[in-house]
């Protein structure tokens, strides 16, 4: 067990050629970063390999995922969201970490963005509308505007009760929806993950009643990023939650871009006896601590990388990443790792420059440089002159035409409206970003804008219920774990609810749900 | 009225901060160190003995939270820090309204730490360093200051010689526009830099604008640093007689 500590190339290659040969359960690649050429790159390998490729957030995104389920005519559903009206994010970061921030700040000028959040997180804080509702109650939110829509009265008052959110506020919302042109986004949060399926299926249906699908400012279709037809079959994408248990004999997880925390216990379920997980990450903390072997990974901007194409955007788009330090020593790229236990030794750069090439071939869009006018792949001489122009900071972009795209079902409205069922919920502090650099200290160490680690955040209120005062220890227990942290009051959290940074303690009391994971709190007593 | 009585060709460097569309993300925190050359914490270090020339504080109350990004607000009328510095180590810029500190003079008395009614000044207890490897990001154009000396915000002072080095070197004379590392780095555009002297300026005119009020008005410092909010609470809040915006723009 090299579990935590860097450990060298061949030795995981031993490992994993081992592991591999046994034949023993599924060979896997858990990509915590879909979208990117390397991730094309991991199916082309495992459709060789004959294994699975796996993630926890889909390529497309959750919210276009289960649209994309249903949908005709070969394009996948993208956002339009140049021309929405209203952009009504359920628990989505919107302007953290979902899209470019600097791009959805900028759009957010064209549209409104109303925001139904239990945390005050800083896309709350900056929407034109927050619907504060209450832990849990996604699903409960978007079947009330459902039922505010369809005139459903019962669903109407049940959502209320489950949200927190008045009957009159879901109706006149779903009033100015219809009007405005609205789409709805329910994707993954970076600490809570993908949302359940229940409030997927909820808010496809919330999205069909607003007739967002298919329209102009809604969900339109897009065309892929070309692709070298010589990359020949790719193995199909799975979700993580869908691969039975103890079923994957050799798991490869790529943890190479910092800001992707998941609890092992979701991991750890699907591993068979015996099994051997390699990652390669950007840090010795997160998964690498747990798995077998930790390869050190060549992580943003120590690398050549592209860019995947943002889930807001309703074109096609081509950029590079460039590595501006020095990899750390023996790091590896993980997915020429990867390639060389299938055989193939081609450098990541050599690929980028393949696609770069089909780009180039397939004549569309245009290449945006860092200064100066849009150019035309056809206007360029030769596939090096448009690698060049990448390499130089330009980025591709497809025509932005918005496609037709028709979903072939309507789905039905969810049934079921649950709340957590806990009186106590358990939540992760609004999301702190990566740490990435020592110079992060000046947040948390420096000043007080950002909880520390250990620390747990309740309103007066439950505080006093709990008979807890700022400064005491609490010991909360879950279902599957417990811990100690010390109590600190906010007015800013709401009542009934216990907020946690993000860390191994809170990981350590979440459990695995639905394709995500909560934590459901048992117990607070003063430790 | 927000003209300075000095009708010289000088500027007066200003900021509004638009409490509203802060978010307390900490991008402009980590953009001031950055630029300015702030190392990372010490293990022992705390709010008191940290070093954040911008810090966004976080403000609670019954009507919601606010972020409040706060740095040196350039007092321009007897500016207490250099009121009390014995060693003549914080002068105000006539040329540009901006309050400088001058780590070679300064003793380290920390009498200006006492005198600033805002907490924006913060002592070197140690010499700066940096973890292995991360001395190459350092800005060649700040000195990092040394141990016993107090710093505090000065808008980006680096960044104003290179833009006045550019300007001179095109012929061009009086004050010049340039960016702080902050202004830079926020990604709400929360906040808005330029020559309060300047009618043409964005920042002459948001902070004339209803709404915009200066920190502890009362005591006649005359901050070049305002801020905006259409909450009644927050500006309630600013340590002003009224909280409005009226009394921000007394002259």
């Amino acid at each position: 067990m090299q579990g935590g500590r860097p450990c060298a190339a061949n030795a995981a290659t031993e490992a994993a050629a081992k592991a591999i040969a046994r034949k023993q359960g599924t060979l896997a690649v858990l990509d915590l970063r879909p979208g990117r050429t390397a991730s094309l790159l991991y199916r082309k390998h495992l459709h060789k390999l004959g294994g699975k490729y796996l993630t926890i957030t889909p390529t497309l995104g959750p919210t276009l995922q289960s649209v994309a389920g249903s949908a005709a005519g070969g394009t996948v559903p993208a956002f339009d969201l140049d021309n929405a009206g209203i952009l009504l994010s359920i628990g989505t970061p919107v302007l953290e970490a979902w899209d470019a921030p600097g791009r959805m700040l900028n759009l957010a000028r064209k549209f409104q963005l109303w925001h139904a959040e239990a945390l005050e997180s800083a896309t709350a804080l900056a929407a034109e509308r927050w619907f504060r509702i209450r832990p849990g109650s996604e699903t409960a939110f978007a079947a009330g505007l459902v039922a505010a829509i369809d005139g459903d009265q019962t669903g109407m008052r049940q959502a209320a009760q489950l949200t927190g959110i008045r009957e009159t506020e879901l109706s006149s919302a779903a009033i100015v929806l219809l009007r405005m042109n609205a789409v709805v986004v329910a994707d993954t949060h970076p600490v809570l993950g993908p949302p359940a399926n229940e409030t997927l299926r909820a808010v496809a249906c919330l999205n069909a009643r607003l007739g967002a699908i298919g329209r102009k400012g809604g969900i339109v279709g897009r065309r892929e990023t070309p692709l070298p037809q010589a990359w020949g079959p790719l193995a199909a994408e799975t979700a993580f939650s869908a691969a039975p248990d103890a079923s994957i004999g050799f798991l490869f997880i790529d943890d190479g871009t910092p800001g992707a925390p998941l609890p092992w216990k979701m991991i750890a379920a699907k591993l068979a006896p015996g099994a051997v997980v390699v990652t390669a990450a950007w840090s010795t903390n997160g998964l690498a601590r747990k798995s077998n072997y930790a390869l050190p990974a060549v992580t943003y901007l120590e690398g050549l990388h592209d860019v995947p194409t943002p889930p807001g955007s309703a074109t096609a788009r081509f950029a590079l990443s460039l590595p501006l330090v020095p990899p750390a020593a023996n790091a590896v790229e993980p997915v020429e790792w990867f390639g060389s236990l299938a055989g193939d030794d081609t450098k990541l750069e050599a690929r980028l420059k393949e696609r770069a090439g089909a780009i180039y071939t397939g004549k569309r869009g245009q290449i945006r440089p860092a200064a100066g006018d849009p150019v035309a792949p056809a206007s360029l001489k030769n596939e090096d002159e448009f690698w060049s122009a990448a390499v130089a900071g330009g980025r591709w972009q497809d025509d932005s035409q918005a496609l037709a795209f028709k979903a072939s079902v309507t789905p039905q409205p969810p049934l079921q409206m649950q709340a957590g069922t806990s009186k106590l919920q358990l939540l992760p502090v609004a999301w702190m970003g990566a740490d990435v650099s020592p110079l992060m200290t000046k947040l948390w160490v420096e000043s007080s804008l950002k909880p520390r680690a250990q620390q747990v955040f309740v309103h007066p209120d439950t505080a006093r219920q709990l008979s807890l005062e700022h400064g005491s220890r609490a010991r909360i227990a879950s279902a599957c774990g417990e811990c100690v942290a010390e109590v600190a009051l906010d007015n800013a959290v709401q009542p009934g609810v216990l907020q946690m940074v993000a860390g191994q303690a809170w990981f350590a009391l979440c459990e695995p749900r639905d394709g995500a994971w909560s934590a459901q709190v048992r117990k607070v007593v003063r430790a | 009225m927000i003209a300075h009585k000095d009708n010289s060709n000088n500027a007066r460097y200003g900021m509004v901060v638009d409490i509203d569309r802060c978010t307390g993300c900490g991008a402009c925190m980590i953009a001031c160190a950055v630029e300015n050359n702030v190392p990372p914490a010490a293990p022992t270090a705390n709010e008191r003995t940290g070093i954040t020339p911008m810090r966004v504080i976080r403000y609670e109350h019954a009507g919601g939270t606010a972020f409040v990004p706060m740095m040196c607000q350039q007092c321009e009328d007897e500016t207490p820090c250099a009121a009390v510095c014995p060693q003549n180590a914080v002068e105000l810029d006539p040329a540009t309204g901006i309050v400088g500190q001058i780590p070679q003079r300064c003793l380290g008395c920390r009498y200006c730490m006492a005198a600033c009614p805002y907490h924006a000044r913060y002592f070197n207890w140690g010499d700066p360093t940096w973890p292995d490897g991360l001395e190459k990001t350092l800005n060649p154009s700040v000195a990092p200051r040394m141990r016993g000396v107090v710093e505090k915000c000065n808008f980006c002072h680096g960044r104003w010689h290179e833009a006045k080095e550019l300007a001179v070197a095109n012929g061009k004379t009086g004050p010049v526009e340039y960016t702080p590392a902050c202004v830079e780095a926020c990604p709400s555009r929360a906040i808005t830099f330029g020559d309060l002297n300047n009618s043409a300026t964005s920042v002459n005119e948001l902070a004339r604008e209803k709404g915009s009020f200066r920190l502890l008005d009362s005591i006649g410092t005359a901050p070049k640093v305002y801020y905006r909010s259409r909450r009644d609470w927050v500006r309630a809040a600013s340590g002003n007689a009224s909280g409005t915006a009226e009394g921000a723009h007394r002259g």
